[in-house]
């Protein structure tokens, strides 16, 4: 007896039926489970677990239950078609043409003169219906009487109703259950086995008699979907720390933008190709803004002077989406801040293009300005390679090229893994710009796409699923940790 | 960037390399050069280097670099005979002419010739607006004397380059290709200028010119007229004209005499321009040590002249086609091209300075932080979107949101004014995920008259929940637990009634932080037109003016 493991639930119905039975008897299920006040389907289960581990037996009984049909109940009450053919026909004089009887019987005329025949109790000659003699007693009627009375009846009588559908025999199983010992004995020594500990184990002290069942500690768990923060968003706010650790000041400013900030400010000149819808987004409403007039007459002579065209003040004030986010860096230099500074921003910026895998109409520009009374283009250099070092860029490709507003300037290839990408511009403002500005020292400036970098670092095919709103998407990327470790990308 | 293609027999050819040192010449040059398969050159050059549009103009750069020939190129000026009488041309003032002698076309040539044109065209002539290029086969002009006129469009005839026709200059500006490009630039009252030579038409600028004149392999001399609205550019592209041409040539260009009334000149003017620079600015500016010789040396190697005057400071002469250089910065890029990018070493910073975020920054961080922990996940989504939509959940018109005039697509018309939009179209994709629960932290811009962009930019949080059952309580807990997290307290709340939350059921918060929002249930009659069939609830709040306690 000793050994047995229970489960819980095994030893919970053992224990509710301590003292309520006794061993060696039959019981049915639905017995132990009244006596145990658990549900009889749980019991069943519960008793078949419990007579593997052979701490009962099990016997099925079949039992047979018989119930006579509508049509038996009706015939009980009404009388039986052919009873009813046979006194039709004595109240006739035990003579009826066969249409007279159909129509007094109706639907039920082809089973009376079925019956009626076999009995004896008729016969038909030329369409007239005869009768034999006149019948004792209905068998049928006599072993439908004893089943309503609950009487025993004989398997041939049985047979014979069930063949007209007057009853119908269900066989029903029950389970007969016997214990071999009495269940308090047994539950003084089993050993229980649990799932999981619960708190209730704790406080009753049964997880001392408990052994919690082994895993199978391999098996996949639950998959679960943590609130998460979204992997782009984590980069720029990465890429904004980097900024403020090498001392630069976060700035911003609107994306709507005058032509002035985005262009004008910048030296760029009014026929520069970039300078029309194809290129820029041109706003519809609001269409205008402000520039103070000191501002306008410095773009105006400074512009006429090196380009020989004469410079439209209105142009300038035209409203557009910023192109990128050197027109943040135009207005700082424009509130004439003391140097040495460091500024950055980092925001969205427009561009007329359609969206396809590699090119979307916005997208994100880090902007950074240094300045000190003597600032050079190989200390931009450095900035930014100190830059890339933090990002873990380790190599990096200076290019020679022409921006409007930079003097030189410089396009910067990166090294991702094993491809090479331009992400950066950079270069020395020109002294016209400065001018402009109302700037009396060097600055060196340069803006960096973070898309195609993000996309190097997420291993992404297509710009358009850093903006993904399909959640399980945003579930599933996977975090880029050692990014942030300054690892090598 | 101008994008020019040369056939590869005549870029080894004109350089006088071979191919592949050529492309490295060319990358030097600051051009991006790529080999196409069929065998041909393709170069991108910056716009600020119209002389290196065609490959007479590179090669003269290129002797410069390999130090082959340095110094500014010297051409012989020589006077002409022709004569171009302008009239006063009210859409098109200024006209200029000059001879290229001994060019000598042949077809590869002719070629580069029309790309030379168009490029310059792009880049400098505002496509044609601004300036506008005519050239023809010198020996073809009828005559010595070239009239510039303001003539009515019906009495002007002429048979159009490739066409086969005499036609009247009506006809030419309403039906021919050209025509309908640029036949409207300097129209005006009818009337649209003309270039004769005697009583022939040469040129319609900046249209077309006639077919008389045609330039073709074998012509040997030509002759440009440049037509324009500004005097500079118009001058300054003679000039690069002219000077490239003259490579090809045997250097030698004639000037034509201009009278604008009693205003008489000639040009082309080769003049160098002269600028002064210091070396010790040169060097400070780029981060390198120079010496006076080095510089000196450099720049005679990008074909500039340059004298030496003391220790510090250079004479520099700027051949005329250079007119992109305006200043000493400019003198200073040329420097660093000669001596190569890569020998300027980086200088790592090292002076210590304070860097700082923007103190909201601080709030967003947290702010993600609990709504994660709350289980939501982060989206992140376009600022351009669908002005339609935006209307539908925002109740605004057109005329107080902010309009795109042209927009890559009609989806992406509007710049946002809400984070609903987004998060909204993340519920309508999303129906299969439910619960929901989604936020975005962004900028939203929206009207402002006070400002000099006519706009403002606010800082926002949006919040979405969506589920079977999704009210107002179940936001309302988000939003408090978040400001109760963030040390924050509702001060106020009042009912809000307007889109796109349901009547009764939506209210606006003010919090003792400066944070202001809206939350509620959302109105199911939008719900259904953007095509959502869950209940959602949803928050907004602007923290752009937050302040600690």
């Amino acid at each position: 007896m000793l050994g047995y493991r229970l489960s819980e639930s095994e030893y919970r119905l053992l224990s509710a039926l301590k003292g309520k039975i006794r061993a060696g008897v039959w019981y049915s299920s639905d017995e132990i489970a009244h006596l145990a006040g658990i549900d009889r389907s749980s019991v069943e289960a519960l008793l078949r677990l419990l007579a593997d581990k052979g701490i009962v037996e099990l016997r099925e009984e079949e039992t047979k239950q018989v119930s006579i049909t509508d049509v038996g109940k009706r015939y009980l009450a009404e009388g039986f078609p052919e009873e009813k053919l046979v006194s039709f026909l004595l109240e006739r004089g035990g003579k009826v043409e066969i249409n007279e009887v159909a129509k007094h019987l109706g639907e039920e005329l082809s089973i009376a003169i079925a019956h009626a025949t076999r009995k004896g109790w008729i016969r038909i000659d030329k369409g007239v219906v005869m009768l034999n003699k006149k019948p004792e007693t209905i068998e049928e009627r006599t072993t439908l009487e004893k089943l309503t009375r609950g009487e025993p009846v004989s398997e041939e009588d049985l047979r014979l109703l069930r063949r007209r559908r007057l009853v119908e025999i269900m066989t029903k199983t029950r389970t007969l259950v016997r214990f071999r010992s009495d269940p308090s004995s047994i539950v003084e020594h089993v050993v229980i086995e649990i799932g999981s500990l619960t708190r209730d184990h704790i406080v009753s002290g049964l997880w001392r008699r408990a052994v919690l069942r082994e895993y199978n500690v391999a098996a996949e768990p639950p998959r679960l979907y943590p609130g998460r923060t979204h992997f782009f968003v984590d980069f720029i706010e990465y890429i904004r720390d980097i900024m403020k650790e090498m001392g630069f000041v976060e700035i911003e400013y609107t994306p709507v933008e005058l032509e002035y900030w985005n262009y004008d400010a910048l030296f760029q000149p009014q026929h520069h190709p970039a300078r029309s819808p194809t290129d820029t987004f041109y706003l519809d409403t609001p269409r205008e803004g402000r520039v103070a007039d000191e501002l306008l007459v410095r773009a105006k002579n400074v512009h006429e002077k090196a380009w020989g065209y004469p410079w439209d003040p209105k142009r300038a004030l035209r409203l557009i989406l910023r192109s990128h986010t050197t027109a943040v860096s135009a207005r700082i230099l424009a509130t004439k801040p003391k140097p040495p500074f460091r500024f950055f921003t980092i925001g969205r910026v427009y561009r007329v293009e359609k969206v396809d895998p590699r090119h979307l109409p916005e997208f994100h520009q880090l902007d950074g300005i240094a300045a000190d009374y003597t600032i050079s283009f190989a200390d931009l250099i450095g900035l930014l390679a100190e830059f890339f070092e933090r990002i873990g860029v380790k190599d990096f490709k200076v290019r020679l090229t022409y921006f409007p507003f930079t003097e030189p300037s410089a396009e910067i290839y990166l090294r991702l893994g094993n491809q090479w990408l331009e992400v950066l511009g950079c270069g020395m403002f020109r002294p016209e710009v400065l001018e402009i500005l109302g700037v009396d020292y060097p600055v060196a400036a340069w803006g960096m796409g973070l898309e195609r970098i993000a996309m190097a670092i997420y291993g992404l095919e297509d710009i358009r699923q850093l903006y993904s709103l399909d959640i399980t998407f945003l579930r599933n990327i996977k975090t880029r940790w050692w990014i942030r470790a300054g690892l090598e990308i | 960037m101008p994008v020019l293609k040369f056939k590869q027999e005549r870029v080894i050819e004109a350089l006088g390399l071979s191919l592949a040192k050529a492309l490295e010449v060319l990358e030097r040059l600051k051009a991006e050069v790529s080999v196409l398969p069929d065998g041909s050159v393709e170069l991108e050059v910056e716009v600020d280097r119209p002389d290196l549009y065609s490959l007479e103009g590179i090669a003269r750069a290129a002797r410069g670099l390999l130090g082959k020939e340095t110094g500014v190129p010297r051409y012989e000026l020589v006077n002409t005979d022709i004569l171009v009488k302008a009239d006063d041309v009210p859409t098109r003032p200024y006209v200029v002419a000059a001879v290229v002698w001994n060019v000598n076309v042949d077809e590869a040539f002719l070629e580069e010739l029309i790309q030379f044109q168009e490029k310059l065209h792009n880049s400098h002539g505002k496509n044609r607006e601004w300036v506008a290029i005519g050239l023809h086969d010198y020996d073809k002009l009828p005559s010595r004397e070239i009239y510039y006129r303001f003539d009515d469009i019906d009495y002007v005839r002429f048979r159009p380059l490739g066409h086969d026709k005499e036609m009247t200059l009506r006809r030419v500006l309403e039906e021919t290709e050209q025509g309908i490009k640029y036949g409207k630039i300097s129209l005006m009252g009818g009337k649209h200028p003309v270039l004769y030579s005697g009583s022939e038409v040469i040129s319609v600028p900046p249209v077309i010119n006639a077919e008389l004149t045609r330039i073709e392999p074998g012509t040997r001399n030509i002759f440009i007229d440049v037509t324009g609205v500004h005097k500079q550019l118009v001058l300054n592209v003679l000039k690069v004209l002219v000077a490239n041409l003259a490579e090809r040539g045997k250097g030698r260009i004639g000037l034509v005499e201009i009278h604008h009334g009693d205003y008489i000149e000639r040009q082309p003017n080769l003049e160098s321009k002269q600028l002064n620079v210091e070396v010790e600015r040169i060097s400070e500016w780029l981060g390198l040590k120079l010496d006076v010789t080095t510089i000196v040396d450099a720049l005679k190697r990008a074909r500039f002249d340059a004298q030496v005057f003391d220790d510090n400071r250079i004479r520099v002469s700027v051949p005329a086609y250079r007119f992109d250089v305006l200043g000493w910065v400019d003198i200073a890029e040329e420097v660093a091209i000669i001596l190569g990018v890569n020998s300027i070493r980086p200088k790592y910073p090292e002076k210590m300075m304070r860097g700082k975020l923007l103190e909201k920054r601080y709030w967003e961080r947290y702010a993600r932080l609990v709504l994660a922990g709350l289980g939501f996940q982060e989206l992140y989504s376009y600022t351009l979107v669908n002005c339609v939509k935006q209307s539908l959940i925002t109740g605004l018109d057109k005329a107080s949101m902010i309009v795109i005039a042209n927009p890559v697509s009609i989806e992406l018309d509007c710049l946002r004014s809400t984070l609903l939009v987004g998060l909204l179209e993340a519920a309508r994709i999303n129906t299969h995920s439910t619960p929901l629960r989604v936020f975005e932290i962004g900028d939203v811009v929206t009207r402002d008259r006070m400002s000099d962009t006519q706009t403002t930019t606010r800082s926002r949080i949006g919040i979405l929940y969506m589920a079977y059952k999704a009210g107002y309580e179940d936001i309302q807990a988000v939003v408090y637990t978040l400001l109760r997290s963030l040390g924050d307290e509702v001060i106020e709340v009042m009912p809000y009634q307007g889109r796109p939350f349901m009547k009764g059921r939506a209210a606006r918060i003010k919090s003792i932080q400066g944070i202001e929002g809206v939350l509620g249930e959302l109105d199911p009659a939008i719900l259904e037109e953007i095509g959502i069939d869950y209940p959602v609830a949803a928050a907004e709040l602007d923290y752009t003016d937050i302040r600690r306690q």
